[in-house]
């Protein structure tokens, strides 16, 4: 059963241009924060997972080319199905 | 996986110029003799050549020779069973990685090459030979495994304890003075090719941090880290946001800077 996630943008004070962020809710939950990578990254553009709770905390976060494909990672270890192309924690 | 033996043409196919490293590597933690520098330039090596991302030796082999890096940057590092990667390491000319599969028959992590690398491999039982004929050698690869056991330990309090801006910090003060101690720092600039990623995966750190942090340490004037190339600006700054103290290097020669 896939959660029911919400995103609400927010500023995030990350010390660097990296500001632009999402709020990842499960319901009431805070689950996890995204971060927008702004220029002077390869990756510009993309959603980085600047911090994950509980089962979305791992070691090698992982970065998404746009938002539906970090909300559906972020479901998918929600329900305890590791979505493909990231490496996990255990 | 590719692999080529170099051949440098008879009489000199087993004395690549580059191998006075070693001797410049261990004279930067040790007194060697004249005798003994001698006997390190005459050991018999093969060399070969590897691309950047290939295997010297590979966890689970049970190694005949030591390899010893002459040209390039080599790691060691270990997977995960899903392909997380953690280096534990990095490796200068000079250095011999594998060191310990003389007394440890079988490699417990692997060793690959960052960049374009040769590596000279010695047979053990001219290792062996070698140190039995100069007993001081002996002791002198004994402080060299020393010193890579305070390195990790060193790296052990980074991944731990350390911020990010001060692992990366700390890892740029430490390669100065290893590549100054083989001569490979002129003017405080040093090759070092390796990707955010890679120092993410040695650091414990996200790829997004590093790049965070290394924009940090250019912006705040503490060093340039262009195609590979790094070069320090302001050590003694670089040294006070790394927390860092040379002490765990055990350098007894002050290298030209």
């Amino acid at each position: 059963m896939s959660p029911d996630l919400t995103l609400t943008p927010v500023r995030l004070g990350t010390d660097a241009a990296d500001e632009d962020g999402q709020l990842v809710f499960a319901g009431d939950f805070l689950v996890a924060v995204l971060v927008r990578l702004a220029e002077g990254h390869e990756a510009v553009g993309h959603w980085f997972l600047e911090h994950g709770f509980g089962r979305l905390h791992v070691t090698v976060p992982p970065t998404f080319s746009d938002l539906q494909a970090a909300k559906h990672w972020i479901a998918g270890r929600l329900s305890g199905i590791p979505a493909g192309g990231s490496r996990l924690s255990p | 996986m590719q692999q080529h033996t170099t051949s440098y043409g008879p009489p000199h196919s087993d004395r690549p110029p580059e191998r006075h490293r070693l001797v410049r590597k261990l004279q930067s933690i040790t007194d060697l003799t004249a005798e003994e520098r001698q006997a390190l330039l005459d050991l018999p090596m093969t060399v070969r050549s590897y691309a950047r991302g290939e295997d010297i030796v590979r966890e689970g082999d049970t190694p005949s020779e030591c390899c010893l890096v002459l040209e390039g940057f080599a790691c060691r590092y270990k997977l995960l069973p899903d392909g997380r990667r953690q280096i534990m390491a990095f490796h200068t000319p000079g250095d011999m990685p594998d060191l310990q599969s003389l007394h440890i028959g079988v490699m417990d992590h692997s060793v690959a090459a960052m960049m374009p690398t040769q590596a000279a491999f010695i047979p053990h039982t001219s290792m062996r030979d070698l140190t039995h004929a100069y007993p001081g050698l002996l002791h002198a690869f004994w402080r060299d495994t020393l010193i890579d056991a305070a390195i990790f330990r060193e790296w052990l309090i980074g991944v731990g304890r350390r911020d990010g801006h001060e692992r990366i910090a700390h890892l740029i003060c430490e390669m100065l003075l290893r590549f100054r101690g083989v001569d490979l720092a002129p003017n405080d600039t040093f090759k070092m090719p390796v990707t955010q990623a890679d120092i993410g995966d040695a650091l414990g750190l996200s790829h997004v941090h590093v790049n965070r942090v290394l924009q940090d340490l250019r912006r705040d004037g503490l060093i340039t880290w262009t195609n590979s190339v790094v070069s320090i600006l302001d050590w003694e700054k670089l040294q006070k946001r790394a927390l860092f103290d040379a002490t765990y290097l055990h350098q007894v020669h002050e290298a030209a800077a």
